[in-house]
């Protein structure tokens, strides 16, 4: 009881002293807001890194690893997991400050974590916040050379060991050639032994993830040999961007850019920029193809009044052009060859390679 | 009877600072019991109770007296007691305790529990300061301080099925000690 007395003696006395005082409830009130909007902060930023890693992941074709037997997380883009993990584990940190978190064994707060996150990914998803990412990530608002922009390139990179992901810009007799989304171009070799989903055939404008080597058995090569490849489904590419049903596109422009240099001839990639009426814009590669190229200003005009374009190497080339059809525009590609005084070549006709939807 | 701990602290939050004296009637022998049987008779104990009252009187303010105020102040005391073992390096205490992941059968009290209750007091007082901190805490304040295991988890911030599982487990560590001290139990 002594004891008792000292104690209770002391503290009292320091309290009537001023010695101690209590702090002010503004103090706690604060602190509790300080708190709840750290993990509201958390959380979004979890949510919204969580949402740029799925969509490299399928912008890269990271995500079809696993169907090639190859582990998706090493796949990955390595700084992005870093962050997703290290906010889940701050993210769990702070919910334990309350009951709801301590009360549960980790497990269970750690997968309604989780789940929550995994639901607001999905949520995102169905925003047009993709759209955002696949501009960004092809450079169209990047004038700054941060660290923010660097991560949104990295999709740019091949990200898998033997992995590569592209689109279809050409059909060759032995294989195909691949434009991957860092402008690249890959001239890949397919043979008998190549393994790919029964009944898939590949054309142009396909998006392709491919699982092959530029190195053989006995040397390095600059050809892409490829075990085996398969076709992204439209559903699952987040390459496309979400488009508004209710925008509708307004222009056309044509743009061409020479990709492969160290080739013995110039090779350039033919690609159509859509504009729409909501003000956004959606790039399309239509081909790979031999030589330069320039529009035709004295040709007939297609739809939206635009232009029709030439490409053109060694006396033959490609002459492209942008059709009205019902359901949208089709863009049309006619070979084109030139005559000599002894050869007399037949003109050819053009042949729909894509079809734009409104 | 006098008025709840809740209603004190109300009063004390209010300005009848003299209040908190009644407080510590109450709470002072209880947490120098704490103190000394998880510090094991240490010789600071009295000025930790000490600290205890300081930091639950400087932080009321922040007490929601709709909640019980008896696993507010035995937290402080975990925490202080916690951080008094780590500052002299005695608490094999880590960042990620693995007892906290998974889920576990909660265990339940059996019928021989008051004898089985007497009989651990026993097992308590002769090895308790044998057992790791981790089992030692949930021990004393299930034996000692007659808690509940929602008290205990709430003060030790731990499930549920967490505080069964270190109480079962700590009673068998007792049981092991006592007997290879003392032969079969």
């Amino acid at each position: 009881m002594k004891n008792t007395h000292n104690t209770k003696r002391i503290v009292l006395e320091r309290i009537r002293k001023g010695e101690i005082s209590m702090r002010p409830r503004w103090h706690f009130v604060l602190k509790s807001t300080l708190v709840f909007f750290a993990i509201a902060t958390v959380w979004t930023l979890l949510i919204y890194l969580a949402s740029m890693m799925l969509f490299f992941l399928n912008v890269s074709g990271v995500i079809f690893a696993p169907s090639f037997g190859l582990p998706l997380l090493f796949s990955s883009p390595l700084p992005l997991i870093l962050f997703v993990i290290g906010f889940l584990i701050t993210l769990h940190t702070l919910v334990q400050k309350y009951a709801f978190g301590y009360r549960r064994p980790l497990l269970y707060t750690g997968l309604i974590i989780v789940s929550v996150v995994a639901f607001g990914v999905y949520l995102v998803s169905q925003t047009p916040v993709y759209r955002l990412f696949f501009e960004v990530s092809q450079g169209v608002d990047i004038t700054d050379d941060t660290y923010l922009s660097k991560m949104y390139e990295i999709h740019g990179e091949q990200l898998a060991e033997h992995m590569y992901f592209g689109t279809i810009t050409e059909v060759m007799p032995n294989g195909y050639l691949m434009q991957s989304p860092d402008g690249k171009v890959h001239p890949m070799v397919t043979d008998n032994e190549t393994v790919v989903p029964l009944g898939m055939t590949f054309g142009i404008g396909d998006k392709v993830v491919v699982l092959g080597d530029y190195e053989t058995p006995k040397s390095s090569s600059d050809l892409l040999y490829v075990y085996t490849m398969r076709k992204v489904p439209e559903d699952e590419s987040l390459s496309e961007p979400v488009v508004s049903n209710q925008s509708k596109v307004k222009d056309f422009i044509w743009s061409y850019k020479v990709t492969d240099t160290n080739a013995d001839y110039p090779k350039s990639t033919v690609s159509l920029l859509m504009l729409r009426d909501d003000g956004s814009r959606q790039e399309k590669t239509i081909a790979t193809v031999d030589g330069s190229c320039n529009e035709l200003e004295d040709e007939q005009l297609g739809a939206l009044n635009s232009t029709q374009l030439l490409c053109y190497y060694a006396g033959f080339g490609y002459q492209f052009r942008i059709v009205a059809t019902k359901e949208g525009y089709d863009v049309q590609q006619k070979e084109i060859e030139e005559a000599t005084p002894d050869h007399n070549p037949p003109i050819g006709e053009f042949k729909t390679i894509m079809s734009i939807s409104h | 009877m006098g008025d709840n701990d809740e209603a004190i602290v109300e009063k004390v939050q209010n300005g009848d600072t003299e209040q908190f004296g009644v407080l510590i009637d109450r709470y002072d022998a209880k947490l120098k019991r704490y103190a000394q049987k998880f510090l094991i008779y240490d010789e600071t104990c009295t000025d930790l109770v000490q600290d205890i009252f300081v930091k639950a009187y400087v932080n009321i303010k922040g007490f929601d007296t709709h909640r019980r105020f008896s696993p507010w102040i035995y937290r402080i005391a975990h925490n202080t007691f916690i951080n008094e073992l780590k500052r002299r390096e005695l608490a094999p205490f880590t960042f990620f305790d693995t007892d906290i992941i998974a889920p576990y059968l909660r265990a339940t009290e059996t019928a021989d529990s008051d004898t089985n209750h007497e009989e651990m007091k026993g097992l308590l007082e002769d090895s308790l300061s044998l057992l790791p901190p981790k089992y030692r805490e949930p021990l004393i304040l299930y034996f000692y301080d007659s808690m509940s295991y929602q008290d205990i988890g709430e003060i030790l911030q731990i499930p549920l099925s967490t505080v069964g599982m270190r109480i079962a487990r700590g009673k068998e560590q007792l049981r092991k000690i006592y007997e290879s001290k003392h032969g079969t139990l």
